[in-house]
């Protein structure tokens, strides 16, 4: 039966690579759309993963409501206050409390790798007349290293030289192009209105992410020092032995404490919604060329069966049976799309290698790689030949029964008339 | 054992008119019966009916003791593959494939092909078709195709070779090179022929007549 099916295609060379293309291209497009949307999506999250802390603890942001302040003022028994201008934004100490208690747990916890405790301040940087605003950090060097791998992408000097302390930074380049300073060179960093204070440059890093690469690093001491609010820190940063656990550790652990607990993908929540558009958009376009491929499968078995009719009376008059029909009109379209996916999958997979060639700027999201990175996991072709697949047995399928329940004597005598 | 029918009846279109009324008649083994009548009496129905192809809720057919209506797709299917042969008035080769391939086709449904290409390869012989073996339908002539097509119903060496008008669509010469070929199966092979036919000359020729008028028939 299957080898009849093939010579009806042989013999219809042109309309079988026409219906071949259908699904040549929609699987070669699925693939290589794709891989690249994941491609990216994977470096993206792998930089989330490790340029970033797993696990944040934070202060609890407290935003004032209208009625925050009621008790304090006037004591909990006041039914109703009305305020001519209510009370609004956010409570004062935006600190971890009683950080001794979570460095305790956290040595503890086997699922935990390595944390260090930071003091974010916005400081003003300032090299001769040029100056620029930036977050600098301060950490616990040897900590943060381990914590995430900013210390891969220090370009110059040494990350853990922060760990002697003395008023020394480490640099994002784009800040260190602003400020226009080099390595061993010194700053001034000042915080609102107080004198400022010089920092010598010990390392300069680059992660190739705009955010990152514009901030600065400073010992924890030096930064509370600066900032005047000696050993206080406003989070610890977490790292993890398996990241995937990050949501599941960070809701634990806020069940035990006051602190904001938040794991990088919940941090990045907004991200995972547009991959999940991403997907839809790229279900949806690829699932109508695979319907398209589908149709023209559908039309042209209608077509060969209406056109094979006398062949279908002369097979069922020689003990062809309804079921020996339908499989030489459903194995014609099936071949077709195993024949046209598999060859799309091949091209797919060989045009990424060329795709991955291709030199592009740094992302729109300043994630610096200077070349497509295309994914090639298994999934993506599995996810692949199911849509193309089900897209050829579905269109087969139709024709084919309509083809199986034609009775010899019916077109024996319809195509006498 | 043969073909026996009981009352056959065979009603068609709207409003329903009867093509065969109680027809009743029985086919022996070997045997060579021609079916003649004026177009539209229903000679092609009656070969239908008989050969399993078509079939009727009243009154009934029996193939070597088997009523029709009671036999099972793969009895019925086994039946045509192994045990009947047809031709029809069209030649009904398949396009895509060459002479021996379609003479073959019933073989691939069953099996033992290579057996059957040694049968087919005598037939091509005999039917004169032997340097044409591996054409393909459109080179060959309309009396070419209809051997090819003879070769097809005899290559699983059928007890029952039904043939309705074979000779229809050719000239008088290869009209007769058609009908020498089946008859000889009759007379070789022993192989039960009902041959349905216009011509009289033809019709002569069988050991048995079967003339239909107004869905009845009468033995001249
Ligand atoms: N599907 C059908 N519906 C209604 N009437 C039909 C149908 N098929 C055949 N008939 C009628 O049945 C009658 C017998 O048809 P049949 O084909 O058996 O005749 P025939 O003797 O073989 O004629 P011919 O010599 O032209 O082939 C005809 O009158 C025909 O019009
Ligand atoms: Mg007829």
């Amino acid at each position: 039966m299957i080898e009849l099916a093939f010579r009806y295609l042989l013999a219809r060379r042109r309309q079988t690579v026409l219906m071949l293309l259908g699904f040549f291209f929609g699987s070669a497009a699925f693939v290589l759309l794709s891989g690249i949307m994941l491609g990216f999506r994977y470096y993206l999250v792998y930089q989330l993963i490790n340029n970033d802390a797993h696990v944040h603890i934070q202060a609890r942001e407290e935003f004032l409501t209208e009625h925050s302040l009621d008790a304090s003022f006037y004591g909990m028994l006041t039914g109703r206050v009305f305020w001519n201008v209510p009370p609004s934004g956010k409570k004062d100490s935006d600190l971890v409390e009683n950080p001794q208690a979570w460095y305790e747990r956290l040595e503890k916890d086997p699922r935990v790798v390595a944390y260090t405790p930071r003091l974010s301040t916005a400081v003003l940087f300032s090299k001769g007349k040029a100056t620029a605003t930036a977050t600098l950090i301060g950490c616990d060097p040897k900590s943060q290293t381990q914590v995430t791998t900013l210390g891969d992408y220090v370009t110059e000097g040494k990350f853990d030289a922060l760990a002697l302390g003395g008023n020394q930074i480490a640099i994002g380049e784009r800040l260190r192009k602003k400020l226009g300073v080099t390595l061993s060179q010194n700053v001034l960093v000042s915080v609102a209105e107080q004198k400022p204070v010089p920092f010598k440059v010990v390392a300069i890093f680059s992660t190739g992410n705009q955010i990152f690469d514009e901030q600065a690093y400073g010992s924890l001491e030096d930064v509370q020092a600066v900032n005047q609010t000696p050993n206080e820190i406003d989070e610890i940063a977490v790292r993890l032995v398996d990241y995937k656990s990050s949501s599941a550790v960070a809701k634990s652990w806020s069940l035990l404490s006051e602190e904001k607990i938040e794991s990088w993908d919940q941090k990045n929540a907004n991200i995972y919604s547009v991959f999940r558009i991403q997907d839809a958009v790229r279900f949806l376009s690829i699932g109508s060329i695979m319907i398209v491929a589908g149709f023209g499968i559908y039309n042209v078995l209608n077509i060969t069966v209406i056109q094979k009719r006398k062949d279908i009376a002369i097979l069922r008059s020689m003990g062809y049976t309804t079921r020996d029909i339908v499989l030489i009109f459903f194995a014609q379209g099936l071949a077709l799309g195993i024949a046209g996916t598999t060859l799309g999958l091949l091209f797919g997979y060989a045009f990424s290698f060329f795709l991955e060639t291709i030199r592009i700027g740094a992302g729109p999201l300043g994630i610096g790689v200077d070349h497509l990175i295309v994914s090639r996991e298994f999934p993506i072709y599995l996810q692949s030949a199911f849509l193309a697949l089900s897209s050829a047995s579905l269109a087969s399928i139709l024709p084919a029964a309509t083809a199986g329940k034609l009775t010899p004597i019916e077109i024996i005598r319809s195509s006498s008339e | 054992m043969g073909i026996r029918t009981l009352n056959l009846t065979k009603t068609l279109g709207d409003p329903p008119t009867p093509i065969l009324k109680n027809i009743s008649l029985e086919i022996q083994d070997g045997d060579y019966v021609s079916v003649t009548g004026r177009s539209g009496s229903g000679k092609s129905t009656l070969l239908y009916l008989l050969s399993s192809l078509d079939h009727t809720l009243e009154g009934k057919v029996e193939i070597d003791g088997q009523d029709v209506n009671q036999m099972s797709a793969e009895a019925l299917s086994l039946f045509r593959n192994k045990k009947a042969g047809f031709v029809f008035q069209f030649h009904y080769l398949v396009a895509e494939l060459t002479a021996m391939e379609n003479v073959l086709l019933p073989a691939r449904k069953s099996g033992g092909i290579s057996k059957r290409r040694e049968i087919a390869t005598t037939l091509f012989e005999q039917f004169g078709l032997k340097d044409k073996i591996h054409r393909l339908p459109r080179h060959l002539s309309g009396g070419e195709q209809q051997r090819v097509a003879i070769a097809r119903a005899l290559v699983m060496e059928p007890r029952y070779l039904f043939a309705d008008e074979p000779t229809g669509s050719l000239d008088s010469e290869n009209s007769e090179i058609v009908l020498n070929l089946l008859e000889k199966a009759n007379e070789k092979q022993k192989t039960t022929l009902i041959l349905v036919t216009h011509d009289p000359g033809f019709s002569r020729r069988a050991r048995r007549q079967i003339h239909l008028v107004d869905g009845q028939f009468i033995t001249p």
